[in-house]
């Protein structure tokens, strides 16, 4: 007596290859969030400039998400400096661009363990907040508004300019040991891709 | 300067700056280590430098290290003590430094990790809490306060607010008194600082808290890094749909209690800094460590094979110099390395290489003034009348003049190295020389001087002979040197003299008393004759008839002597010798018929410059010499012939007969006086000839004919020859008597 064994029907293989599949993608994705949340990202999620007055002013939302040395480092003491670039460029016209205003904005981000706030300072201006958690230092750090940029007078009436803002951690502010430690890695290398727009045709 | 050297330079000065950066960058490294700010300033520019220098003596070491492989497989001088140097510098180098590092790793780990304890942790900590709870019943106790100045505000009417608000503010201490609305809208305030144009607005999560709790207290960090005491409370509000308002105080800390807090932080975060900093400070650390051990490592290897170019250069300059000498180069000079014993070594080889060109320079001048003198022996032996023969132990030729050659009747030109008794074997005199010299050479004399008379078939030749053993260069055996001279004619001429002084007395002792003895012989007979006896006239008449002839004949004698004695001076003139020998001849002819007397002479002989009349006596006697010793034999035949000899110097007379010839005995003397196998004459014929002969500055030379007869040839200088007939007839007597005397 032979005992036939049946092939698994069709259907039953796509529907396990299916779920296969799913499983192998949510825990890519699952792993990729955990790499990212080991990493760390600066995102600039929108940014544009209002003309006020004679003065453009910057408008910006940026997502700061710490990787895991730079949080424990913030934690144990460590202050961190975020930068804000903006770079204004004329655009020209079978030219290379030239650059015409820079602007660097810089942002002590630091951790007080005795009132356990997190203290965020501009270093432009020396002005400082604290704030309770750190979700709302970064979210408060996120938030540039009216920022002013560059007076229209300094612009070309024919020009036309481009916009970029970008915003990193800056290393060289790091304790000297921690640079070699950063040198290496990319725990401390935060930045965010340039986001670029017309400032004015 | 060539490329070799300037590659040199450029590669120590590389290497040596090289090695001066990677310090000078390590040290900064460490130094900036500790200092956040400058390291964060130099750090890329220090780790750049580092690895830049650790790349050029990698790249160095790399291309050293590859020319040492060729030099060492090519088996270049120098390469295989450059090749241990490099290894025992490496081996030196390397497990001092692995060991130094790996000590100072863990010196430097556990040294971090000592800087960290538990109890220190925990006591910081506990300080913390503890601050933090000292300060949380000041933070109560303002939030009372503003609990106390929200009631007065309740009770407060509206227009009284902003007094009490300053008021109140006295009363509790506060910094700053302020009244916000909703959306943080600033409704009254009242601050100790008049600078102060805004209040502190409260950030969002105070304001979440006091929507949620209605009061909020807290520490808010200053600028400074001082603390202050936020409180605020909510109003209620005074009627429904009124603004929610908010009261906010802010309190100063106590100084004291300021300071303290504020170390007690600050010693927190400065060691949890330091806890959290430990491993990247042992990671640095250990870089910064590792990158000098790394450095120090390759520098070492760099100085290992410089100090080993430094030390082979000299080999090498040496193995260089040794090749070129021995490729015969004394002109090669190494350059001195300094005053250590390489240094000396190479000081010695080139005081060798001195000597030794002095010492070539030297026998090149000896060599030279050898050869000029063995050149100049060779033109005194070439210009020597005397024969020179040098031979070597084993008797082969060294060296024969042409004297030789020409006395001993060989060719010994060229033959130097040849054996002289196989050149011998087909020299008839040659043969006769070397066997008188083996004859001496078995008898072992060193020197011996001797007369050799040597023969051939001209007749004899006498020499001198010296023979003298070289010194021996080498070994026992040595040749020797043989001195020879042809002393024949010197002897010929000694006879000639002393046949000459004979006659000349003759001539006179004798030749005087003749003509007395005849006289008196005739007197007697004149006399006597008549008036003696019968008897005695007969003998008288006889005897005196004896003497007078006896006379005659010795007159004939004496004259003959006289003759040959005489020297007159020649009377030279231009004359035709075949006209003169056939006029002589003729003579003969007429007288003798039966004499058949043949004259074969050359037309083309021409006119030559002879004293006729003695050339005329020279005919005669030969004629004669010959027709006596032909004595009337049937089928006699003399035959005179003239031509010229085979250099064309020289006229040529010769006379043959079909005589019985000379005596082989006597043929050597047949032209002294008396020296005759005829019967008839008065043997001084040839004699005479020769003298003739002698005079005109010619040769005679007689020999016998291998089929029986004799030969005589006369060899008469061209340069007598005068087709003018004038002009030179005084410098030639002269010539003639010179040769004479």
């Amino acid at each position: 007596m032979q005992a036939n064994k049946k092939a698994p029907p069709a259907t039953q293989i796509r529907g396990s290859t299916r779920s296969a599949m799913m499983l192998i993608g949510a825990l890519c994705l699952l792993a990729a969030s955990a790499a990212e949340a080991q990493q760390g990202r600066f995102d600039v999620r929108s940014a544009t400039t209002g003309l006020r007055d004679g003065v453009y002013y910057l408008t910006a939302r940026i997502d700061y998400r710490l990787s895991k040395k730079a949080l424990e480092a913030l934690e144990s003491g460590v202050a961190l400096t975020i930068q804000l670039q903006i770079d204004i460029n004329r655009n020209r016209n079978f030219l290379p661009d030239t650059e015409i205003a820079s602007l660097r904005q810089d942002y002590l981000l630091s951790y007080q363990p005795l009132s356990q706030r997190y203290v965020v300072k501009n270093v432009n201006s020396g002005e400082q907040t604290s704030y309770a958690t750190l979700f709302s230092a970064l979210n408060s750090l996120g938030r540039i508004r009216d920022l002013p940029v560059i007076d229209e007078s300094l612009l070309d009436r024919k020009g036309r300019y481009d916009i970029r803002v970008r915003s990193v951690l800056d290393q060289n502010t790091l304790p000297g040991p921690l640079r070699i430690f950063s040198f290496w890695g990319n725990s401390f290398r935060l930045a965010s891709e340039w986001y670029t727009w017309t400032l004015r045709e | 300067m060539d490329l070799k050297r300037i590659r040199r330079v450029l590669t120590t000065l590389l290497t040596g700056a090289a090695v001066l950066l990677g310090i000078t960058a390590v040290v900064l490294l460490g130094r900036t280590s500790q200092d956040s700010e400058s390291f964060g300033r130099l750090n890329d520019l220090l780790l750049l430098i580092n690895a830049l220098c650790a790349f050029v003596l990698l790249v160095l070491i790399m291309g050293n290290l590859v020319r040492l492989v060729n030099d060492y497989r090519r088996r270049v001088p120098g390469s295989q003590i450059k090749a241990r140097i490099l290894a025992a510098f490496v081996a030196l180098t390397v497990m001092p430094l692995i060991v130094v590092w790996w000590f100072a790793v863990q010196f430097l780990n556990q040294g971090i990790d000592n800087w960290f304890d538990l109890q220190v942790e925990e006591g910081l900590a506990d300080a913390l809490e503890l601050s933090r709870t000292a300060l949380d019943e000041r933070l109560q106790d303002n939030l009372a306060k503003t609990d106390a100045m929200a009631r007065a505000f309740r009770r407060a009417p509206l227009g009284a607010m902003v007094p009490l608000l300053g008021e109140l503010r006295r009363e509790t201490g506060a910094l700053e008194v302020t009244i916000f609305g909703e959306t943080s809208r600033i409704i009254a305030t009242s601050t100790r600082d008049p600078s102060s144009q805004f209040p502190g607005i409260p950030p969002d999560d105070v304001l979440l808290r006091l929507r949620r709790d209605g009061r909020y207290v807290g520490l808010d960090p200053v600028i400074g890094g001082r603390y202050q005491i936020r409180a605020a409370v909510r109003l209620p509000r005074t009627r429904p749909g009124a603004e929610s308002l908010t009261l906010q105080a802010i309190f100063p800390l106590e100084e004291r209690v300021a300071y303290l807090a504020d170390s007690v932080e600050r010693s927190y975060t400065r060691y949890g800094e330091l806890a959290f900093l430990r491993e990247p400070l042992r990671y640095s650390f250990t870089f910064t460590l590792t990158l000098i051990v790394l450095l120090a490592f390759l520098a070492a290897v760099n100085g290992a094979f410089f100090f080993g170019r430094r030390l082979t250069a000299p080999i090498k300059s040496l193995a260089d110099g040794t090749r070129a000498v021995a490729g015969g180069d004394l002109e090669t000079r190494l350059p001195s390395s300094g005053h250590d014993e390489v240094g000396f070594l190479i000081d010695s080889f080139n005081e060798m290489i001195q000597r030794l060109a002095e010492a070539r320079e030297s026998a090149r001048a000896s060599s030279q003034q050898v050869e000029r003198e063995r050149a100049r022996l060779a033109a005194i032996l070439a210009r020597l009348s005397t024969g020179v023969i040098a031979t070597e132990a084993d008797g082969s030729i060294r060296i024969a003049n042409e004297a030789a050659s020409a006395i001993l009747g060989a060719d010994l030109s060229g033959s130097a190295g040849e054996q002289l008794d196989a050149l011998a074997g087909e020299q008839n005199m040659l043969g006769q020389f070397v066997a008188a010299l083996r004859e001496h050479g078995e008898s072992g004399a060193a020197e011996w001087r001797e007369q050799l008379v040597l023969r051939n078939e001209t007749g004899r030749r006498v020499l001198v002979c010296a023979s003298t053993r070289l010194p021996a260069e080498t070994g026992d055996a040595a040749g020797q040197v043989l001195v020879f001279d042809d002393v024949t004619a010197l002897l010929q001429a000694q006879r000639d003299a002393a046949w000459g002084e004979v006659a000349r007395r003759l001539a006179h002792e004798i030749k005087n008393p003749l003509t007395p003895i005849r006289l008196s012989a005739e007197r007697i007979r004149r006399r006597y004759l008549g008036q003696a006896v019968e008897g005695d006239a007969e003998v008288l008449d006889r005897a005196t008839h004896t003497i007078v002839q006896q006379v005659e004949a010795m007159r004939d004698m004496v004259n003959a002597f006289s003759e040959y004695a005489r020297a007159p001076e020649l009377t030279l003139t231009t004359v035709d010798l075949n006209q003169l020998v056939r006029e002589v001849a003729y003579l003969y002819q007429t007288r003798d018929a039966q004499s058949a007397i043949s004259l074969n002479l050359d037309a083309g002989l021409g006119p030559i410059s002879i004293d006729a009349v003695r050339m005329r006596q020279l005919l005669h006697n030969l004629i004669r010499n010959s027709l006596e010793a032909l004595d009337d034999k049937s089928g006699a035949k003399v035959v005179i012939r003239t031509g010229r000899t085979s250099d064309n110097q020289s006229a040529e007379l010769v006379i043959t007969d079909n005589g019985p010839g000379f005596d082989p005995d006597t043929l050597d003397r047949a032209f002294e006086p008396y020296v005759t196998t005829k019967t008839k004459g008065t043997g001084l014929g040839l004699a005479i000839v020769k003298k003739l002969v002698e005079e005109h500055g010619g040769s005679v030379t007689a020999e016998n004919l291998a089929d029986g007869g004799a030969r005589v040839r006369i060899r008469l200088p061209q340069r007598l020859t005068y087709p003018d007939g004038a002009g030179d007839s005084t410098d030639r007597q002269y010539d003639l008597r010179r040769e004479r005397a």
